[in-house]
């Protein structure tokens, strides 16, 4: 639990040189870089991870009535190694912790979270002194691009958060490599 | 200051020969020291009576062999000593008795109850997780809700805070117990046996549960459900929060069906401050409770099928689901966490278009049940998936605790809409407690689905009975409950919801267990699935219908 709001440099050079000195890549295809964004922003595939009440919400989003779709995501997949939105939908205790982590680790790069609901934001109604099991937010174990307020929050706040995504994906400007 | 630890002592006149005095006597000679009656109408229970460790398992099986099922297991930190309840009642009807056992501090230890009654076996564990009592001669004594290094025992009262800090070393998923995991093994020999992990990330097991099965090949020799990967330390939170704070908490626990949360949490408060609901109140509690019912049982359905590799239903059932969320949203502003039935009464009045959106809701409803009916119950794909798949025995539900449709499925007539007078509108309507005999998936299924046509018919006439008058009696915004003990029982989607509060005099509860139907619903897996295929594992888990942050609470 040491090392919190680090992003795992998956699918990178690993070597310490190049970490330090930061050296771009000697050739850069824009247009194309942009027209990858463009197609993953609208192509999102969530990981089915539901932990506590967010998760009927987010199977509410994504069943007949909203419909998420409409927007590019609604291929739940029920692997991390197949995923590359990981919504964490529920109250993260610190039993369950580890294994986001370990899910988040096992899904390919480029990846992004959306922090569903309270909890994921801060504990929610489980964040204060005393409660020994919550972890006061999933920020401390996995990068969150969006975060979405509510206790659950309405599919349309999930519809939103990922049409918030999209925008970040297609300029470039997620936690995500 | 410790509360009285018996609430008898403040009823007037106790009768001095007890109406259940032939028990009494049945329950003396196995072993038990002091017996009193209890109020039934002022704690929701009939016998209170004292056991020393020792006679424990000789006053159970006595409760075993006149048909007792068991109920709920409640720790209770007294200060210095270390209490744990027993509370049993028979479902053909009958006294609820609750044994009382007491253990000090330093020893804390008690024999087991799991070879008597099975279903004790995991709320041990969980006694073991919250107080440390250990049991001797159990079975599989192991943590159940906590992490394995867990140093603490948060419901003790000198407990305090302190969060639990993963260790350096252990950031990964601990390591299967392989010398634990093979006693699970049923074949002698296993050829070609391994460990199947399931969960905590798994389509089909509804949440964040955990099973570790034992297979060869694609035959399951057993399993081991690991839980508490949700546990969220309400029972805790509660006693630090005022009895009108802790309504969110209840919503929470079961996302499928608050409404009967509420209720339960309400009706509990009532009991122990001795307050009527008003006769308004009582009907939109009904009304509110059954769509709450029908809604759940519709998720059910559609994740159940989803489950077995159809997803068409879901679609259905979720847009069905919406209407009665859209309802819900209009009454009390919220889509899931109502928070609407509270101490007294109800929240709010309902909206003006109420009584008509709710019929336009139960027509379209009937529209649909001929339709789920053809669509799923009557696939010979489903009926493959489901029959003579899973079957509980009588005897299991009774060992167990094992409550809600998952009972009636096996041919028990228990509903505590019906047995356990929680709300009296319920004995003036047309309805009928559901059952099949099977006790299998299918039947599981055909009693939930036959649930929902009884809401229905619950709904329809509650509307007509929908008169003038208060919603809320008059109650005092902020309240003490009297030193005591209360339990009381609703029946929510699930099962039979038992509420047992400790109360102190203050304004917080000064232990509250919450008997949550799917904790004893799912502890009947780990004995259905030896000897099953790894496909009916999920289709037996699905049929169970649980809940799991209910579970872990």
């Amino acid at each position: 639990m040491s090392e919190v709001n680090e992003t795992p440099n998956v699918g990178q050079p690993d070597t310490e040189l190049e970490k330090d000195e930061q050296i771009p890549p000697i050739v850069r295809f824009l247009p194309l870089q942009k027209a990858l964004d463009l197609a993953r922003a609208n192509s999102l595939w969530p990981l089915t991870f539901g932990i506590a009440c967010c998760a009927i919400e987010m199977m509410a989003a994504s069943a007949s009535r909203y419909d998420t779709d409409r927007f590019g995501a609604g291929v739940f997949r029920n692997s991390p190694r197949q995923a590359d939105l990981m919504i964490v939908a529920g109250t993260v205790n610190l039993k369950m912790a580890p294994i986001i982590k370990r899910l988040y680790d096992q899904m390919p790069s480029p990846k992004w979270v959306i922090a569903l609901g309270s909890c994921a934001i801060c504990g929610g109604p489980f964040d204060q002194e005393d409660n020994y099991a919550v972890l006061q937010g999933v920020e401390k174990i996995v990068p969150v691009d969006v975060f979405v307020p509510g206790c659950p929050p309405r599919p349309e706040a999930l519809i939103h958060a990922i049409i918030e995504l999209q925008e970040k994906i297609k300029s470039g400007q997620t936690n995500a490599s | 200051m410790p509360p009285e630890s018996d609430v008898s002592a403040a009823v007037p006149e106790t009768p001095a020969v007890s109406v259940h005095a032939e028990l009494i006597e049945r329950l003396t000679k196995a072993g038990a020291t002091a017996c009193a009656d209890l109020n039934y109408a002022q704690t929701g229970m009939d016998l209170d009576i004292d056991v020393a460790p020792e006679k424990l398992s000789g006053v159970a099986s006595q409760l075993k062999s006149e048909h007792y099922a068991f109920e709920t297991m409640v720790g209770v930190d007294r200060q210095p000593g270390l209490d744990v309840l027993y509370l049993f009642k028979p479902h053909a009807g009958g006294p609820r008795v609750k044994l009382r056992t007491t253990t000090s501090r330093e020893t804390a230890t008690l024999p087991t109850l799991s070879s008597i009654y099975a279903g004790t076996e995991w709320y041990e564990r969980e006694i073991f997780d919250m107080f440390g009592i250990t049991f001797t001669d159990h079975p599989h004594p192991r943590p159940l809700l906590l992490p394995h290094f867990t140093n603490f025992h948060p419901l003790r009262k000198d407990f305090h805070g302190a969060p639990i800090v993963i260790p350096e070393d252990t950031v990964e998923i601990p390591e299967i117990d392989v010398k634990e995991a093979m006693k699970l093994g049923q074949s002698d020999t296993p050829k070609r046996d391994f460990f199947l992990n399931m969960g905590p990330q798994h389509p089909s097991t509804h949440g964040v549960l955990r099973i570790l099965l034992h297979v060869e090949g694609e035959r399951v020799l057993g399993g081991r459900c690991h839980l508490g990967y949700s546990h969220r330390g309400t029972e805790k939170l509660a006693e630090k929060r005022q009895y009108v704070q802790f309504l969110p908490y209840t919503d929470r626990m079961d996302y499928l069906s608050p409404v009967n949360y509420n209720w339960g949490w309400a009706k509990l408060l009532e009991r122990a401050a001795n307050v009527e609901t008003t006769p308004r109140a009582e009907v939109i509690r009904v009304i509110m409770g059954e769509l709450s019912r029908v809604a759940s049982h519709l998720v059910w359905l559609g994740t159940y099928l989803l489950d077995l590799g159809a997803i068409t239903p879901f679609l259905y059932c979720f847009e069905d689901r919406e209407m009665i969320l859209t309802i819900f949203e209009r009454v009390s502003g919220q889509r899931m966490m109502t928070s609407y039935i509270v101490f007294g009464g109800v929240r709010n009045e309902v909206h003006s278009g109420f009584v008509n959106e709710v019929r336009e809701l139960v027509k379209h409803m009937r529209k649909r049940m001929p339709e789920y009916d053809t669509l799923v119950m009557q696939n010979e794909i489903f009926l493959m998936r489901t029959d003579k798949v899973g079957p509980i025995s009588q005897e299991q539900c009774k060992e167990f605790g094992v409550s809600g449709p998952c009972l009636r499925a096996s041919g028990v007539d228990y509903d505590a809409r019906r047995d356990e007078p929680y709300c009296d509108l319920y004995s003036q309507l047309d309805w009928k407690v559901q059952t099949e005999q099977a006790g299998d998936c299918l039947a599981r299924s055909r009693v939930r689905m036959a649930e929902i046509e009884q809401s229905l018919n619950l709904i329809e006439q509650a509307l007509e009975k929908l008169e003038e008058g208060p919603f809320r009696a008059k109650v005092p915004k902020l309240f003490k409950v009297p030193a005591g003990e209360y339990y009381s029982i609703t029946e929510g989607p699930r099962g039979a919801i038992g509420w047992y509060l400790i109360g102190d005099g203050s304004n917080t509860p000064y232990r509250l267990k919450v008997r949550v139907p799917s904790f004893a619903n799912l502890q009947v897996v780990e004995q259905l699935i030896p000897g099953m295929r790894v496909a009916d594992v999920v289709s037996i888990l699905g049929s169970l219908d649980v809940v799991i942050p209910e579970i872990d609470r």
